[in-house]
């Protein structure tokens, strides 16, 4: 047969193929970035040579790489150099004090001069025992020089001192804007600090923008975010014609360790094409044809999979697009609010009908039962069916309707889960919706058990990169008060891995050459200090993990385990 | 506002030029009113923000020299585009040897223009027109649409004057069937002030007024009773002399005045006590008179 020798062989430990007919192993060979062989352990010795350098992996365990089937690596190039203030358990921050050491040390590793923004994310005042939330004086007395912006981990508003409330001209005198809110201190019209929604829009004018050398210089710390959680495939799941140069640059300069997907967001597609192919005339979202070429494959670890489409906000802002109205007020106070699409239905009918007939795979941002039925109609009236494999992901498939999932089934439609919702929002959901309603959230059992292709995510930043935290919560649906939503939904530790793995793969046509351990794939890998499959769920984002190999190369930690 | 703080930001050149928002569902017709004032002569000297560059009337050999983003259209009006958002665009304007004359927006169909208002004026802009395009044809539907019914009626709010597109296409009697329908729903909607209703294709006629000195709130009454049917509007915050700690907010729709009893907010410094006022006319009205014509008072026209 073959008479390549192994590279690589690793074995002594658990090996958890994600493969349907073995889903266990006892060894795996790896040459040339892929696997040789893998199955029982005396099979695959025989493809050591005299250099293969072998591995006990001493009861550690081992799967394919994680793949992040929904983030934003855009972001993680920016939250590399913010300080982390989120709550335990996904930051250090318990009290007010706590955040003020953050922020010292932080200057201390990324020193500032007078003047320059300080800024840090992750800001939840629930997670305070002060009983108080942070005021402008709790970050002047650190910064009187410095303008502060402590971001919310809404994302739509931060708390400014009193040197960047200056510069945003943020006074008493001035009034709230439609739409969003300057909050004051008690009694007063002074601003107490933390501006949301419309109010928080207009800072971002005053934030110097980092040049792209400057945000080249990120790419390493910010695949380590990835590669130190096991992850060796991932998505800048809405990439803007800006960041398309950037990471375009990036992969041709090879500073890309693991494989990055780009997901353009539809409403810069028609810049990026002017940029790339200005003589070109044709219709809106008409794709010239090296531009539908340059879907699909990569390059430099680069590639493109598929167009990207907003069809609402998010659930916790209140602004995703329900059937049905809230039982709370809307985001600014409206009786009766079922939220909004973001984008008008005649021109999401258009997009999709147009994309769908050049080839091109979508990528549809839903988060509420309208903004489904909304796209379901879209893909209805595109003609799109199962026998095209058109693969249509529908990312957050959050709050789904009855009989939307069969809906799926029969368009070909699969979605892309966030179960870690249950535990960050479970309670804000069961507030605004009720038990039967938010138990109906991100529903993978019911999906699995339909056939379709359910991935899970974490939407980097919305969420922190935890992917044991994706295995918790499909597998419990635990709010962090400890309140069980949709107990019917929980799926089993192996069902929960596969959404992380070989139907992540799955969805992004990737199938063949990851998401599992199969001779000939890709020798994407990592190493846990524990088996996720025996952990009581509530210990399973305590695993550590020992080491990350993309296309067999250790990319993070070491192979003995001994440095991680 | 803070003064010093205004100065040192990015847009510190836009601050206190006048903005005019122009809302409006998708396919309203606020592009063909745009380049219509465009045609008329309206919008010598000033910015315009718009969602699609190739939408405006410009010759395409001008769309092709400029970089995708500003384009020049003659007569000191250059055109800029809100696809990489509104400070983006509002950036790219402050970096401009000259200060445009005025700014419009032109809302995209799915903003509510109430927003987009807020921040403009929160940029330093002054904000004299918030104006939401009508198809009277297809506004009942709309209304009640399954996915966009809720969406298009906010955008009501806080709009100063309701401009129809397409009216000349139906008969006079559908449209006063279809304007009287509309006013029913946004009174019985419990909109703060039903917006007054501008039917000519031309731009409303704006003016504003900055007041140094302080009024009776008779002579504010006074003043409003006395407008003509040709003013759609007048609104603003006034610097009364009964009311020495803050603004106080001044409206006239037709016949309804309303002007608060108390301030709302207060002066960002003693010393920054004024008043504005903005009227909103028909496009063939004279220049307002002002509730005072004060030798420190002076006429901005906008």
């Amino acid at each position: 047969m073959d008479a390549v020798a192994a590279e690589l062989i690793l074995s002594g430990g658990s090996i958890l193929t994600m493969e349907g007919v073995c889903p266990r192993a006892e060894a795996i060979a790896i040459a040339g970035g892929r696997i040789l062989a893998v199955g029982a352990r005396a099979a695959v010795m025989a493809h050591a040579g005299p250099d293969t350098k072998q591995i006990d992996l001493a009861g550690r365990t081992l799967l394919p790489g994680f793949i992040d089937a929904h983030g934003h690596f855009a972001n993680a190039l920016q939250v590399v150099g913010w300080a982390n203030i989120q709550r335990l358990p996904a930051g250090p921050v318990t009290s007010i004090a706590d955040l003020q050491q953050v922020l010292r040390e932080h200057v201390v590793s990324h020193p500032v001069a007078k003047g320059e923004w300080v800024i840090a994310y992750g800001y939840d005042p629930d997670g305070f025992s002060d009983g108080r939330p942070l005021d402008k004086a709790d970050l002047d007395g650190l910064f009187p020089d410095n303008p502060v912006m402590v971001i919310h981990n809404s994302n739509h508003g931060a708390v400014l001192n009193s040197a960047a409330l200056a510069l945003a001209g943020y006074d008493a005198s001035t009034p709230d804007p439609a739409g969003g809110v300057i909050v004051r201190r008690p009694g007063s019209t002074e601003p107490a600090g933390l501006v949301m929604e419309t109010a928080f829009i207009p800072l971002f004018l005053h934030m110097p923008q980092p040049s792209e050398d400057a945000r080249l210089a990120e790419f390493e710390a910010a695949q380590r975010l990835y590669t130190s959680k096991g992850i060796t495939t991932v998505q800048d799941g809405a990439t803007v014609a800006a960041d398309l140069t950037l990471f375009q640059r990036a992969a041709r300069e090879g500073r890309l360790c693991v494989d990055l997907v780009l997901l353009p967001l539809v409403l810069d597609v028609p810049s990026m094409l002017r940029e790339r192919f200005p003589d070109f005339q044709g219709q809106p979202l008409e794709l010239p044809q090296p531009a539908r070429e340059a879907f699909g494959s990569y390059r430099d670890r680069l590639k493109l999979q598929g167009i990207k489409l907003l069809v609402d906000g998010s659930p916790q802002g209140k602004t995703a697009f329900w059937g049905e109205p809230l039982l709370t007020p809307g985001p600014n106070g409206e009786a009766n609010w079922r939220g909004q699409p973001v984008c008008a239905p005649e021109q999401l009918m258009e997009a999709v009908a147009q994309l769908s007939a050049q080839g091109i795979q979508l990528f549809s941002h839903c988060n509420g039962d309208a903004a489904i039925d909304l796209m379901i109609e879209a893909c209805r009236r595109a003609g799109l069916n199962p026998e095209q494999d058109h693969r249509t992901v529908i990312i957050h498939s959050q709050f789904m309707a009855p009989a939307q999932l069969e809906q799926y089934a029969e368009l070909g439609l699969h979605p892309s889960f966030f179960t870690v919702h249950a535990f960050f929002f479970g309670d804000v959901h069961l507030a605004n919706l009720g038990p039967e309603r938010a138990g109906r959230m991100s529903p993978m059992a019911s999906a699995m058990a339909l056939g379709l292709h359910c991935s899970n995510h974490n939407d980097f930043s919305v969420t922190p990169i935890e992917p044991m935290r994706m295995l918790e919560t499909a597998m419990t649906r635990r709010t962090r008060t400890g309140v069980v939503l949709g107990a019917s939904e929980r799926v089993s530790a192996e069902a929960a891995l596969r959404a992380l793995t070989i139907e992540a793969a799955w969805q992004i046509r990737e199938e063949s050459s990851k998401g599992s351990l199969a001779t000939g794939k890709r020798a994407d890998l990592v190493i846990l200090d524990a088996n996720p499959t025996e952990t009581a769920p509530e210990r399973l984002n305590d695993i550590a993990v020992v080491a990350t190999l993309k296309d067999g190369v250790c990319v993070y930690g070491s192979l003995e385990g001994d440095n991680a | 506002m803070n003064d010093v703080s205004v100065n040192q930001s990015p847009l510190g050149r836009l601050r206190g030029v006048p903005a005019t928002v122009v809302g409006g569902y998708l396919g309203s017709g606020k592009t063909t009113l745009i380049n219509g004032w465009l045609r008329d002569g309206a919008c010598q000297g000033w910015a315009l923000l718009v969602n699609d560059l190739g939408s405006i009337n410009v010759d395409a050999e001008r769309l092709r020299q400029g970089d995708g983003r500003v384009v020049e259209l003659g007569g000191g009006c250059v055109c800029c585009t809100l696809r990489d958002g509104l400070g983006a665009a509002l950036l790219e304007l402050a970096k401009r040897d000259q200060p445009p004359a005025h700014v419009l927006i032109e809302a995209s169909g799915m903003a509510v223009p109430e927003r987009l208002a807020g921040q403009l004026s929160l940029h330093g802009l002054a904000l004299v027109r918030v104006l939401l395009v009508v198809d009277l044809e297809r506004i009942e539907a709309l209304w009640h649409d399954r996915w966009v019914g809720e969406l298009v009626q906010q955008q009501f709010e806080g709009v100063d004057l309701l401009q129809f597109s397409k009216r000349d296409l139906l008969t006079p009697p559908e449209a006063e069937r279809r304007e009287q329908w509309l006013h029913q729903q946004l009174d019985a909607s419990g909109q703060r002030t039903s917006p007054p209703l501008h039917r000519e294709r031309q731009l409303a006629r704006s003016d504003s007024w900055l007041q140094l000195e302080p009024l009776e709130r008779s002579q504010v009454l006074a003043w409003a009773a006395q407008l003509g049917p040709e003013v759609l509007r007048a609104k603003g915050e006034l610097w009364l002399a009964e009311a020495p700690d803050g603004p106080v907010s001044f409206d006239r729709v037709g016949d309804r005045v309303s002007l608060a009893a108390a301030p709302s907010r207060p002066w960002s410094a003693p010393l920054q006590r004024r008043g504005q006022l903005v009227v909103i006319s028909r496009a063939s009205a004279q220049a307002p008179h002002w509730p005072s014509l004060l030798p420190s008072t002076r006429l901005i026209p906008a």
